[in-house]
């Protein structure tokens, strides 16, 4: 162990040279992006999962999806170091006294409540979320999203009241602001320390999308290619309740809602033009890996059902119950030559977990929405 | 805010000092309120009272428990050392602990991970968490041996390093 010097820094001297108005600008600086990035990813995939009338979320690029999302969970889980050395930085004030100095102070003081329960709660909540585990009652999709809006709302407020007291502790003389002691190396060591934190949970994280930082992804939910036919598995068959109903032999794919009914047999669609694409299956949860699928294009089927422009589809599962049991498929997604009913995987037929006897993939749709044993297309 | 930063703030530029809570309060109040409303809203599926129970019980939890504990672990753990290298050491357990924490529930295997789908969460994050551990002790490690083989009369921060 190393000996005594005379002249090192005392925790003391170290611990007032951090905790002071310039780590805490740098550190809501840093926040401020990757919130902001966590915010738009996250909003975009709320609207592309329940889209509004004036959203129509294109097909193209094909692994957009898989790139916004993999940036949200990877992000949050960067930020997760940076929100609590922020917290832990400006701890000693939540002790201040007087805790109240005016009215606005105060009201200040109130918005910190909703900021930092807000944001602790994304950063906790997407991290149950991508462990799988729900300690609560409430729904973590809806419930992130509404505490996002709130985090957000709270985070202006603060920003507006901390935007004069930022500005001047990142503009001071580098390396000393106002109130800061000594010369700042202690407070670069700790803003380093805190980097490289969030890099190595980056890192841990990102290898569920990013196949080459897989081996070093000690937390990422998914090997890219780890499952049946080297591809991960969000629900299986068996949780799905479709074992024999997805093995039925008298099976058929029921298109309705256009000009014509059409009630296709597996033989009927294998008989049918075959089309191949390479796509990722995107999950929200941030993993997403590609394979090469192949079946009938969507709008073929459309086009001889007698469908008319514009229509969307809504796509069914035979799974009976659950929130995604069925999906839309846009107007545009709907003619995208790559939006498929896949009958094979990588050159086998399907696996009963990757949705056999049929299932929906389409270019840049999240995973949930590449609907598994699909056996009705109705159109709208 | 302390007395100090009180004054430093009052020596900001008046202006912008008076319109940037404004604006402030003019964009987020009512994005914060339509967070609100819609967590109200959307009741069934949010259960207010749970949700708010797990926002404000973070920031409780974290400010009165987490934090404290990390600052008397961390003293306590460090007092055996030389003052010099406490710092150094205090960051690899702050680190440990949050690596730890973010970890923890998979490496306790709290989550429905591998019921009937061994494709979700199929390391062993234990051994993970064990391996980024040891990353960060080995760095904290040789900052120390940096720090010792150093003349006497310099510091780790006098090389940017440790701190």
């Amino acid at each position: 162990m190393t000996a005594d010097r005379g002249n090192a820094p005392t925790p003391a001297s170290v611990e007032a040279q951090v905790r002071d108005e310039r780590t805490a600008a740098w550190l809501g600086l840093a926040l401020g992006v990757t919130f902001s990035v966590c915010f738009a990813t996250g909003l975009l995939s709320h609207l592309i999962q329940d889209p509004p009338g004036w959203f129509t979320w294109p097909p193209r690029p094909a692994g957009l999806y898989r790139i916004t999302q993999g940036t949200h969970v990877v992000t949050g889980f960067a930020s997760i170091p940076l929100l609590l050395a922020k917290l832990w930085v400006v701890h000693p004030k939540l002790f201040a006294w007087p805790p109240v100095r005016s009215v606005a102070h105060g009201l200040e003081r109130l918005a910190l409540v909703p900021l930092v329960g807000g944001g602790l709660f994304l950063l906790l909540s997407g991290t149950l979320n991508v462990a799988r585990w729900y300690p609560w009652s409430f729904f973590f999709p809806r419930a992130h999203y509404w505490a996002a809006w709130i985090t957000l709302g709270a985070l202006a407020i603060h920003v507006g009241a901390k935007a004069a007291t930022t500005r001047r502790a990142l503009g001071a003389a580098r390396g000393t602001a106002p109130g800061a002691e000594g010369d700042g190396r202690a407070r670069r060591a700790f803003l380093g320390a805190v980097a490289a934190t969030s890099g190595l949970l980056a890192v841990g994280h990102a290898g569920g999308t990013v196949g080459w930082l897989s081996p070093l992804s000690a937390f990422a939910q998914r090997r890219p290619h780890q499952g049946p036919q080297d591809l991960p598995v969000n629900k299986t068959a068996r949780s799905a309740r479709v074992l024999s109903s997805a093995r039925d032999p008298g099976y058929r794919l029921v298109v309705e809602g256009g000009r014509r009914r059409l009630e296709l047999s597996l033989d009927d669609l294998r008989e049918r033009e075959q089309h191949e694409a390479e796509l990722p299956i995107a999950c929200v949860e941030g993993w997403s890996a590609s394979a090469r699928w192949r079946g009938v294009r969507l709008r073929d089927l459309l086009d001889e059902a007698g469908t008319p422009a514009g229509a969307e589809v809504e796509v069914q599962s035979l799974q009976q119950g659950g929130l995604y049991r069925a999906s839309l498929v846009n107007h545009r997604q709907a003619r995208d030559p790559d939006t498929l009913l896949a009958l094979q995987l990588d050159g086998e037929r399907l696996h009963l977990d990757h949705g056999y006897p049929l299932r929906l993939i389409g270019p840049n749709r999240p995973g949930v929405q590449q609907t598994k044993w699909v056996h009705r297309l109705v159109i709208r | 805010m302390n007395g100090r930063q009180a004054v430093d703030a009052a020596e900001a530029p008046g202006r912008s000092r008076r319109l940037g809570p404004v604006v402030g309060a003019v964009v987020g109040v009512p994005v914060l309120g339509y967070g609100i409303w819609g967590l109200l809203r959307d009741h069934a599926l949010t259960h207010p009272p749970d949700a708010v129970t797990w926002i404000v019980g973070s920031a409780v939890v974290n400010d009165l428990v987490l934090l404290p504990l990390l600052g008397v672990v961390g003293w306590v753990a460090t007092r055996p050392l030389p003052a010099g290298a406490r710092p150094t050491v205090r960051l690899g357990l702050a680190i440990s602990a949050v690596l730890a924490l973010v970890a923890w529930p998979q490496a306790a295997d709290l989550g429905d991970s591998q019921r009937g789908n061994p494709t979700v969460l199929p390391r062993d994050e234990l051994a993970g968490l064990l391996a980024y551990l040891a990353v960060v002790w080995l760095v904290v490690g040789l900052l120390l041996l940096r720090r010792a083989r150093r003349p006497a009369g310099t510091t780790v921060s006098d090389r940017g390093g440790g701190g």
